[in-house]
């Protein structure tokens, strides 16, 4: 009891800042029906079947370690041009949302702040660097500006201060702020007030600004600008890969290849990678009713919101930590039947489970992009919610049936299990190429496999839970 | 907020539904079956609190929905995504009328001082 009142006592000192709760309707209310039994089976089902396929068809045959996949099929230059247009739009829109943020109508869906950073960027960016190529190196504000503010000062920014990057920090940065970014995601109040999210805009760039000054816009943006690293990870998926060095270059390439990897990652890289699929689990596990029993049983049927805040904020953390440990005994165990170190089987196998990650995370919003993303039509014509109609699609009304219920469970059954073959594709590819010896790296794929069933199942059984809502306002 | 009576019957309904439109759907068979129904739902909250045991409405896309709502004091209904409401006042019953045109899973939430969750409305497809 007493602990239960520290706990309110800390988090009523960060209530200020989160203001007062939006009482309008959250912008992340799904409307999905659960997957269906058998559409859960059929998906478990298919994966298992796959899996033994692969094994049979593929494990045995003597591998080439060349891999063809790995290589561009295609190289084109970009036109300075667009490359310059676009960074140009990208520079309008961050000033445009921190504008609209700061002084435009506070309600969540009378300003495109909440729906253009939520839905359309965040989730829409996602999607947009998974299935077709990463752009994000192309057109970073933060990156832009701070190299047009380079060109202007005709000098380097923060030489005289530079420090060298520490080596063994690696990219923890990344990491901490990708934490911090995923509980403003899911747990944070107040994230729809267009104010706070102008806010968190802001003390961002500032924040990016200064570490670009102090270590070198390079060395940030690979360590520490967790957006670059996140659609970094999700874009090596992607059959299209940006070159910025100097010469913007755009590499086609199969989907993914980029996933592929001979060098073993670092620890930091590996942990930013089990982190960034634990929040995936974690933010479909939030919604079931299990974890709405879970809460119940430790807070009682009237939630206080605060406890339940912690609650969720524990669970983003155990999430990941679930899984590392998990992925630590699998890499074990396949270090062990490969005869390599722990440490180079864990970096070299986690982006393997990559596309399931990013399969259930399509599965998860790909309705609610659909539907919520709807809002960025009206909110164009009025962006700070003035009452403007400068396209004349402000009256524009959504439609929550812009997708078919049955073409959803179809969408989600056909991309967790297309995931989890490329999963175990990715994954022996990589230990033919590592290992050398078809038998070695086949016999090393046994504990991710299991790993990957595992994972694939999980996704699936989250998709057929109803969606519970908890803490409404 | 959502009791066990959720969890536990979960999955026996759904075994129901989906041995019904689940796997037929997985095959290719799903036939086109009878017409949209009326269905009707009493409805009463306490203290804030659904009074009858739902937690789940089960409708199939096309059916006409009808709910008869009273409550022990004042409070505005409201399903989310149809975005319809009713102001149910003690003593009284407000019918919430309308077409299950679109299939998916739907709060219908209380709002009063604070806004409850009181049950979910599924319209599954046809």
């Amino acid at each position: 009891m007493k602990r239960a009142a520290a706990y309110i006592a800390l988090v009523s000192l960060l209530t200020p800042i989160l203001g007062e709760a939006a009482s309008a309707h959250a912008l992340a209310q799904r409307y999905d029906l659960p997957l269906p039994l058998g559409y859960f089976l059929a998906g478990c089902g298919a994966a298992v079947a796959a899996t033994f396929v692969i094994v049979a068809l593929f494990f045995r045959k003597r591998s080439h370690s060349e891999k063809p996949a790995s290589r561009a099929i295609l190289v084109a230059a970009i036109p300075g041009v667009l490359v310059a247009g676009l960074r140009l739009l990208s520079i309008a829109f961050a000033i445009l949302l921190v504008i609209a943020g700061l002084f435009g109508n506070p309600g969540t869906f009378k300003n495109i702040a909440p729906v253009a950073v939520w839905v359309i960027w965040w989730i829409g960016f996602g999607f947009l660097a998974a299935f077709v190529g990463n752009i994000w190196p192309l057109i970073n504000p933060w990156s832009t500006l701070f190299e047009l503010a380079e060109f202007c000062a005709r000098r380097q920014l923060g030489e005289s201060f530079r420090l060298q990057y520490p080596k063994w920090l690696g990219v923890w940065p990344a990491c901490a702020l990708f934490l911090l970014f995923a509980w403003l995601e899911l747990v944070a109040p107040a994230r729809d007030v267009p104010r706070n999210i102008a806010i968190g805009i802001i003390l961002y760039s500032l924040m990016t600004w200064t570490a670009f000054a102090v270590f070198g816009r390079e060395t940030w943006l690979k360590n520490g600008e967790v957006f670059s690293v996140a659609f970094g990870l999700f874009g090596r998926f992607a059959p299209l890969a940006f070159d910025m060095d100097g010469q913007n270059r755009v590499y086609v390439r199969s989907f993914a290849a980029g996933l592929l990897t001979r060098e073993p990652l670092s620890a930091s890289m590996t942990a930013f990678v089990l982190l960034m699929l634990g929040t995936v689990t974690v933010d479909g596990l939030m919604e079931t009713p299990q974890w709405a029993e879970v809460v119940r049983l430790a807070i009682g049927d009237d939630v206080d919101p605060r406890l339940y805040m912690i609650m969720q904020t524990a669970l983003l953390v155990a999430g990941p930590l679930i899984l590392a440990a998990l992925y630590i005994v699998t890499a074990a165990a396949m270090a062990r039947l490969s005869r390599s170190k722990l440490k180079e089987a864990a970096g070299l196998f986690v982006l393997s489970l990559v596309p399931i990650a990013i399969a259930y995370h399509l599965a998860h919003y790909f309705s609610l992009f659909a539907v919520a993303g709807q809002f960025i039509i009206p909110l164009a014509s009025d962006p700070f919610g003035y009452g403007w109609d400068l396209f004349g699609t402000a009256l524009y009304r959504i439609d929550i049936g812009v997708v078919d219920a049955r073409f959803v469970w179809y969408l989600c059954v056909v991309a967790i299990v297309t995931g989890h073959i490329a999963a175990v594709w990715v994954g022996h590819a990589t230990a033919v190429s590592a290992f050398g010896s078809s038998r070695i790296a086949a016999r090393s794929q046994y504990p991710m496999l299991l790993l990957m069933v595992g994972y694939t199942m999980l996704s699936l059984w989250i998709l057929a839970q109803p969606i519970v809502e908890q803490g409404a306002r | 907020m959502p009791g066990r009576g959720l969890v536990g019957s979960k999955w026996v309904n759904e075994i129901a539904i989906t041995a019904v439109f689940g796997l037929a759907a997985l095959t290719g068979l799903a036939a086109q079956t009878d017409g949209a129904d009326i269905r009707r739902f009493e409805l009463r909250i306490e203290n804030g609190r659904l009074s009858n045991n739902f937690q789940t409405i089960r409708v199939r896309q096309g059916d006409s929905v009808e709910m008869d709502w009273s409550s022990d004091r004042h409070v505005v209904i409201h399903l989310h995504g149809y975005d319809v409401e009713a102001a149910v006042d003690p003593g009284k019953t407000q019918k919430l009328q309308f077409r299950a045109s679109v299939a998916g899973r739907f709060p219908i939430e209380a709002h009063a001082e604070r806004h409850r969750v009181l049950l979910y409305l599924e319209v599954h497809p046809r």
